[in-house]
């Protein structure tokens, strides 16, 4: 402690000469920096929580299955790296089979036997609450509340599954990982994976899905474990999935939100570089007299640079630190004020990585911007920087290379960081363009204000204002700009959700397929599902060519999505309630005879086809072809049933069809009807995707509070950062006001100036940041989320007007303070 | 002298004439088997059906690996002058072949149909005796049209029930007996339960495997298209 008080001797005298501007420099740097910090442990958060929900569609991290079982090479390979305590295990086998209770009904059932660990992400559901693990003990049989009616069985009762003998223990309420093929089929039941063998049933000859469940200890691993696994596969027999590979939507959506999660995470970081360098101006302006004193006295370049160097890192040190406290508070304040409405599962917490990179993020900036006026200040002869108003030497030329070199590994750096998330270059490009193209324009637009000749006493105050030494016009329009435009393209981005939401998930959605349906049987199934059914006709066919030129299968397969080179479902319907016609005038033309065919548009991203081109369809050994009359789209996320193919009635009436009908029900409702059609039409299936539809409901709605909570806190910092710098330049508003008040300005007057000076920058900030929201918002819409994109103009006009207000109010509020200060206060004031 | 040595002559004439006669047509027998082997009575082409579900339609291997594609190469390598036309659909079960055997008769006129149907009401564990009226009615009409069949057994996975498989697995020999069609006792012989002859779903042959499938029901096949050749005027 001594030894910390000699070494820092030298720089108190700094704090005792200057401790308000101190001060002040200490609360800017961690106002700025609890920004940054707040939305990374929030963001980080949020990222934990969001790959969790993406690892329960596979319970794990990644898996292995095959419909044999599992190869030796396989199950060492992972017993080794489980022994290196890389990875956990479980299995999770699964097939079908008849249960066949003491008393009851036999039925068939899906069953699914399961070791120690599963499942290693999600949750299954017990009807008595308790967790997997302590329920499912050997002997004992868990099973969907569906397969206990259909057996008519509780707990307690037992059934036979092979040739074992289990008791029912419990209900399965939910399950993580259901494969949706699977749903619908035959209801679930869980056994201990130890038992299987017992049932005689998973044997040759049998139709069983083996799964081998990977949970890694670290997600640094994962590319590693992987390929580990990779290279003992049977090929063609086994696969390896991860959480990404299994193609849900909901999971495109979880990678996209990630992705500009941290691109929020990116703005606030810039946003926190402007708020530090508005401080830092300032205080050095304050230092400039000691530095001419020391100077004056003797002390050289390296004397004067090494003690403005230690005074600033005992600053900026510990405000750095509390920065990152702060922020962390903040996202803990944000997580406890919004619990309600916020993700289950958000779990905030310290983490070094949030604290690494504050640190990384604070000392970088501050470097970077005390670089250029610390050369100044070093190279300035003495006599200059005592000069009222006189220019300085200019900064040394090793200072501007370091400081360019800065700037370009800033870049970089944000550059891996997006890169990490696994992201695109192209919004890097967007924002560092958005950022460039903002600064430039608040310097244009405040050297035109500058320029604009002065209308009244007001106004040539606030031009003054505006060129007032350490006032920092420029920068704090741009940074005010990146934050409304962050802000509102966060609202635009919500919105957009919301509406995702709203329309891909209203309350009829069918939540039910009922298939196979024959066309004998369509009017007597008609009469049990009821007449809010929706009945598609289904004929199963290939695409053979298109203009005659015969379509490649082979090449086809190989692209990526959907392709022509997969059997398809034509259909003849009307325009389905959540399509709209992109091209032609109606769906099909009255002038001509010939076969008729409309599309979804979305298949033209992977073969080119046009209105008029001819697409010949072979529909079991007969050709048919038809000429595309118009264009369809789908409206974003829904999750209706589609067809690529619509086609007119008569041309595909007389073609072998099935029919599939599409409604809501609910459990009980289902039930019922499940018995009701099988005890009629053993023939048709029920499938069930209630399930699949609600859990990508409740994804669509946490990422749109998600985004709600990052508005508010880019707003947050944004408005941090701009006290931050409005306090920076506190000391030379209050040399202003006394000077206007001995002038004979009155308070009307000082606060009319005041209201002008922040509203003209807010103003220019706001213009600025509603077309930086439309452009990033528009981009992540579109690109990110693939969606199509509402503008909403009012909505963001009158969210700029409103974070104007905001603005001005704040922006006074700060300038209250040095209105109020008599002359004679401020004349006799001395900075101790 | 001379008239006997004329005699003679016409004698020796007339007789190597009727052995050329004798050698020539008892020659011919072996030539007419091989004329028949490799071109069949009727000049024109046969026109076979393959009709069944995913294991017909070939889901998951190409068009060309399909084992209808690969019959029709097989048969014209050897011969045959025929068209397979693939009527398999994915997914169907026996309801829905019944449904179609209609369209199969009137529009693709076929002159021999493939019929492997079933495994779907299998794996769904549907009820065995409507799988049974089922693939029943589709054969009384086809034979009403005059259409030769030949039925493709199927077996089921043991993890459904001892019972229930082997009421579904004796359902084909009975029908072919009763309705005295041509049966290939199981489909999927060679390749079921082989990993190296399924797709990664364990139920799907893969190319090698539809090859294997081709190789075992060729014989069935061509039996019948004999039989067929024979019998038409």
């Amino acid at each position: 402690m001594t030894v910390l008080a000699r070494f820092l001797g030298p720089v108190r005298a700094e704090w005792r000469h200057a401790p308000k501007t101190a001060f002040l420099f200490f609360v800017c740097v961690a106002l700025s920096v609890a920004a940054f910090s707040g939305v990374e442990s929030l963001r980080m958060a949020a990222d934990r929580m969001l790959r969790q929900e993406a690892k329960s569609f596979i319970a794990a991290d990644m898996e292995v299955r095959s419909a044999f079982n599992l190869s030796a090479l396989v199950l060492e390979r992972a017993t080794r790296l489980e022994d290196e305590g890389r990875i956990r295990t479980a299995f999770a086998t699964e097939f079908m089979a008849m249960a066949l209770p003491e008393e009851g009904r036999p039925t068939l059932v899906a069953v699914k036997a399961v070791s120690e660990g599963y499942p290693f992400y999600g949750q299954v559901r017990l009807r008595s609450g308790r967790p997997l693990g302590e329920v499912l003990e050997k002997g004992s049989f868990l099973a969907d509340p569906m397969a206990l009616r259909r057996m008519g069985v509780k707990s307690g009762s037992m059934a036979r599954l092979g040739d074992g003998v289990f008791m029912v223990k419990d209900a399965v309420l939910a399950e993580p990982d259901r494969p949706i093929d699977m749903v619908g089929l035959a209801p679930r039941v869980f056994i201990p994976h130890e038992d299987l063998e017992r049932t005689g049933l998973a044997v040759t000859g049998s139709r069983v899905r083996y799964r081998l469940l990977v949970a890694l200890q670290k997600e640094e691993d994962r590319a590693w474990v992987k390929k580990e696994l990779g290279e003992v596969l049977s090929p063609g027999v086994e696969e390896l999935r991860t959480y990404e590979d299994t193609g849900s939507q909901a999971l495109r959506w979880l990678d996209s939100l990630f992705y500009y999660l941290r691109l929020c995470g990116m703005g606030i970081l810039v946003l926190s570089g402007f708020g530090i360098r508005g401080s830092l101006v300032a205080l050095w302006m304050r230092k400039e007299k000691g530095v001419a004193l020391m100077k004056t006295l003797g002390a050289g370049p390296w004397r004067v640079g090494g003690h403005m160097a230690l005074f600033l890192l005992s600053l900026v040190i510990p405000a750095l630190f509390v920065g990152w406290l702060a922020g962390y508070g903040l996202a803990l304040g944000m997580g406890a004020l919004m619990a309600d409405v916020l993700p289950r599962g958000l779990d905030v917490a310290l983490s070094p990585e949030t604290l690494l990179t504050t640190f990384g993020v604070g000392f970088g900036f501050t470097f970077l911007f005390s670089i250029l006026p610390f050369s100044r200040m070093v190279r300035t002869p003495p006599v200059r920087l005592l000069q009222q108003g006189g220019g300085g030497q200019g900064a040394g030329r090793l200072a501007q290379g370091i400081f360019w070199v800065g700037v370009i590994f800033l870049v970089f750096l944000a550059g891996r960081m997006l890169q990490q998330a696994g992201g695109s270059r192209i919004p890097i490009l967007i924002l560092l363009g958005f950022s460039s193209g903002t600064v430039l324009c608040a310097w244009l637009l405040v050297g035109l204000a500058r320029r604009f000749p002065a209308q009244g006493a007001r106004h040539r105050v606030v031009m003054q204002a505006l060129k007032r030494p350490g006032a920092t016009p420029v920068a704090t329009v741009a940074s005010m700009a990146i934050a409304t435009g962050m802000v509102l393209a966060l609202v635009l981005m919500e919105r957009n959700l919301t509406r995702l939401f709203l329309e891909a998930f209203p309350e009829n959605t069918p939540s039910l397929y009922v298939i196979d349906i024959q066309p004998d049987q369509k009017k007597a199934v008609e009469a049990f599902v009821g007449p809010d059914a929706l009945f598609f006709p289904m004929v199963r066919a290939r695409v053979m060519a298109v203009n005659g030129k015969p379509i490649d299968a082979a090449v086809e397969r190989k692209k990526r999505g959907d392709n022509l080179g997969r059997e398809f479902s034509l259909t003849w319907h009307g325009l389905m309630e959540d399509e709209t016609l992109v091209e032609g005038r109606s769906l099909f033309r009255e002038d001509t005879d010939m076969p008729q065919v409309s599309i979804l548009d979305y298949i033209r991203a992977t073969y080119p086809l046009r209105l008029g081109d001819r697409i010949t369809f072979r529909i079991q050994g007969v050709e048919m072809t038809a000429v595309i009359s118009s264009v369809r789209k789908r409206k974003d996320g829904s999750l209706r049933p589609f067809f690529v193919f619509n086609f007119m009635e008569k041309d595909l009436v007389d073609a072998p069809h099935t029919f599939f009908a599409a409604l809501s029900a609910d459990r009980e409702g289902q039930e019922v009807l499940e018995r009701q059609l099988a005890e009629n039409f053993s023939n048709i299936r029920l499938i069930d995707v209630r399930d699949m539809i609600e859990r990508h409901a409740e994804l669509a709605r946490q990422m749109a509070v998600l985004l709600r909570a990052f508005s508010m806190a880019a707003f947050g910092a944004g408005l941090l950062v701009w006290l931050g710098g409005l306090s920076a330049t506190a000391a030379e508003r209050e040399k202003d006001a006394v000077l206007l008040r001995i002038l004979g300005a009155d308070h009307r007057f000082l606060l009319g100036t005041g209201i002008m000076e922040t509203g003209v920058q807010g103003l220019f900030a706001m213009i600025l940041g509603m077309l930086i929201a439309q452009g990033l918002a528009a981009y992540v819409v579109i690109r990110g989320f693939g969606l199509s994109y509402d503008p909403e103009i009012l909505l963001m006009l009158g969210a700029g007007i409103l974070a104007l207000g905001v603005m001005v109010l704040l922006g006074l509020v700060a300038a209250l303070p040095s209105m109020g200060t008599r002359p004679a206060d401020a004349v006799r004031a001395r900075e101790r | 002298m001379l008239s006997e040595r004329k005699t003679l002559m016409k004698h020796v004439f007339w007789g190597m004439l009727l052995c050329f006669f004798l050698i020539t047509s008892c020659g011919q027998k072996p030539d007419a088997e091989a004329e028949r082997r490799e071109r069949p009575a009727r000049m024109d082409t046969y026109t076979l059906v393959a009709m069944g579900d995913s294991l017909t339609e070939g889901l998951g291997v190409l068009p060309d690996a399909s084992y209808p594609a690969r019959l029709e190469v097989a048969l014209r390598e050897r011969g045959w002058p025929v068209t397979v036309i693939n009527a398999g659909v994915s997914g169907e079960t026996s309801a829905g072949a019944l449904s179609r055997a209609d369209w199969i008769i009137h529009r693709l006129k076929p002159d021999l149909v493939i019929l492997v149907t079933g495994a779907n009401d299998g794996l769904r564990r549907l009820p065995v005796d409507a799988m049974e009226v089922n693939i029943r009615a589709l054969l009384n009409r086809f034979e009403e049209a005059g259409v030769p069949v030949i039925l493709g057994g199927m077996r089921m996975f043991f993890n459904l029930g001892p019972a229930y498989v082997r009421e579904f697995e004796a359902v084909y020999p009975r029908l072919a007996k009763e309705k005295k069609v041509d049966l290939i006792p199981f489909f999927l012989e060679g390749v079921a339960a082989s990993p190296s002859m399924n797709q990664p779903d364990g139920i799907h042959p893969n190319a090698e495997g539809y090859g294997e499938i081709v190789r075992r029901i060729l014989p069935y096949v061509e039996k019948a298209l004999t039989r067929h050749a024979r019998s038409t005027p």
